[in-house]
């Protein structure tokens, strides 16, 4: 065996890839930056504090008298809003706890409605008990206690858009960055790159513990695998304009929404149903009711500039169910973890309501929003529902 | 060297061409990468990269996970920077990493029995860095290897590591290190007479 040619071979065994060598050194050169010799950082807990201060400022003023009044007035004018909405998020109708992204930062609401704000994050997502919380900011995914500990960071060289945990075991975490879906172990070791993806959907992990993802591959087709083997369960045709998937509570049935079009495929990639949103309205968000029965979609009619969320059986196509209407827009649809209430954020409304689905249908809003997420602010900006989780008990 | 010791990145030397100075040692950079210069992390990482990834590549087969394992390495090195023993060379420490990482990432994926869908194809032949038919022949040979004796071979052929640091950087007997160096040449050695016979 000639040694020489070996050292040659090997010298000469790996491609160059400058683009890569680049990427790394953009991600080293930040890691370096982030822990440079710095002054120490005010703690979380100190932020949290101070934000909660502002926000119970805020929340007085706007409860006040004339604050009210106000609010009423520009409700009033603009035709949007339930007319008795609560002033504050004084507790979550349901239980449970919320995380919701907005401008300070990624906030958790206990189901007494008190806020602490984990820090300055673009969006987050809650670990399967709700012991942990997945956030990110730019290249940056997190992942922190409810209290604010940070437990391990991962600097990524792509600008994160989303990250979901594995349901039940937590063992896994799907996001996707720049142009790639990663997965990364629960504990932020292993982190590796699958494929092509979609910036804009989110990837699904089927609702077991067999770490079965969903996620729109580069081509725009729905891609279903085995993560853990890198194994390719399905493909779909290409999905046009596709902009969530999720699947049924029981793992059976895979939603692919579409501004236009709900497709319902089986677990093994047969479409079941697919039917059109109504015509001159356009889906903005869906969401699977928990029993797997029924699906929640947000419609937003552009014409009429008027949104309302039905309810859909997915093999029925006759059987829907007018749960609200309003003006503007909704946003990102939310269930109870008892499965009882549907949280509609409405910006235009400046409302959150909670729309009680099961027997006895009703509404509780809650107005000033924005206000009491991005306190402090003139012109304050309203927040996106990142999730709602767990029992009551289950909380800090 | 003793102008480290400031941190400035101009200090280091890297761009000084008013004296033509040996090239700072790892520990120097480590040193004033410790007193925050850039440029210090830079010449780090311009220096070791391509081992790091070529050391990677080599073992895992699979260019995207060379990347990230060498990239982890390297991100690895920057988080224990600040507690870094200086009298310790960094190369071993971070090609341990690396070759380690390498090792358990092509022993999981064997045991994933991965059905290939998504993994990086074999470059063509056209993007190799070398066209010569004999070199593909030794690479073609240490890939049929198992991974723990292709990270010996490249421990000790590619980085130019003594049995005694392979030991080390394994955490293995030294004996081991060199039977299983015998082995591989030997494996390499024969799958080479075969081809050529």
């Amino acid at each position: 065996m000639n040694e020489r040619r070996l050292r040659d071979a090997l010298r000469h065994g790996a491609p160059p890839d400058p683009a890569a060598r680049d990427r790394a050194w953009r991600l080293v050169r930040a890691a370096y930056q982030e822990h440079e010799p710095r002054p120490p950082r005010r703690p979380v807990r100190g932020l949290a504090f101070a934000a909660a201060a502002m926000a119970v400022v805020a929340v007085a003023v706007s409860t006040t008298a004339p604050g009210d009044a106000i609010a009423r007035w520009v409700q009033h004018v603009l035709g949007a809003g339930e007319p008795d909405a609560r002033p504050a998020l004084v507790s979550v109708p349901g239980g449970g706890r919320l995380l919701v992204a907005a401008r300070p930062g990624v906030w958790v609401v206990a189901p007494d409605g008190a806020k602490r704000l984990l820090g300055r994050y673009e969006g987050a997502g809650w670990s399967p008990n709700g012991l942990f919380v997945l956030a990110w900011r730019g290249g940056e995914l997190t992942a922190v206690e409810p209290t604010g500990r940070v437990r391990w960071s991962l600097p990524r060289a792509g600008r994160i858009r989303a990250a979901v945990w594995s349901p039940v075991d937590g063992f896994r975490i799907a996001y996707v960055a720049g142009s790639h879906l990663r997965i990364v172990n629960g504990d932020g070791t292993g982190d590796r790159r699958y494929g092509a993806a979609r910036t804009h959907v989110a990837p699904a992990w089927r609702p077991d513990d067999a770490h079965v993802l969903a996620y729109s591959d580069g081509d725009g087709r729905v891609r279903v695998v085995a993560a853990d083997a890198r194994k390719r369960l399905w493909r779909s045709p290409r999905v046009d304009g596709l902009r969530k998937l999720a699947w049924s509570p029981d793992g059976e049935r895979l939603l692919a929404l579409t501004p236009t079009r709900l497709i319902v495929f089986s677990r093994t990639g047969e479409v079941l149903h697919e039917r059109s949103v109504a015509a001159g309205t356009r889906a903005r968000d869906a969401a699977w009711t928990p029993d797997a029965a029924r699906i929640a979609v947000a419609r937003h009619d552009p014409r009429r500039q008027r949104s309302d969320i039905v309810l859909l059986t997915p093999d029925a196509p006759d059987r829907q169910r007018l749960l609200f209407t309003g003006p503007g827009r909704f946003g990102r649809l939310a269930w109870s973890p008892d499965g009882e209430w549907l949280l509609v954020p409405w910006p235009q409304a400046d409302q959150w309501l909670f729309l009680r689905a099961g027997e006895g249908s009703g509404v509780t809003a809650v107005a000033n929003i924005a206000q009491q997420f991005d306190p402090g602010e003139r012109k304050p900006a309203f927040p996106v529902m990142a999730g709602w989780c767990c029992p009551v008990d289950d909380g800090p | 060297m003793r102008e480290l010791g400031t941190g400035a990145g101009a200090a280091i030397g890297l761009r000084a061409s008013r004296v033509k100075r040996r090239s700072p040692s790892d520990a120097a950079l480590v040193r004033a990468a410790q007193a925050g210069s850039d440029e210090a992390v830079e010449a780090l990482f311009a220096r070791h990269w391509q081992d790091a990834y070529r050391a990677a590549y080599l073992i895992a087969r699979d260019a995207a996970a060379a990347e990230d394992i060498a990239q982890e390495a390297f991100l690895a090195t920057v988080r224990a920077l600040p507690r870094f023993d200086r009298r310790r060379p960094l190369r071993p420490w971070l090609q341990r990493i690396v070759v380690n990482r390498a090792i358990d990432w092509t022993r999981a994926r064997s045991l994933r029995q991965e059905v290939g869908i998504e993994q990086v194809p074999e470059l063509p032949a056209g993007e190799r860095a070398s066209d010569d038919s004999l070199d593909d022949e030794m690479l073609g040979a240490l890939a049929r290897l198992g991974p723990e004796h292709r990270a010996v071979l490249v421990l000790r052929y590619l980085l130019e590591f003594t049995p005694g640091e392979i030991a080390q950087a394994l955490d293995l007997p030294r004996g081991t290190v060199n039977s299983r160096l015998r082995r591989g040449l030997d494996a390499l050695g024969a799958t080479l007479d075969e081809g050529a016979s």
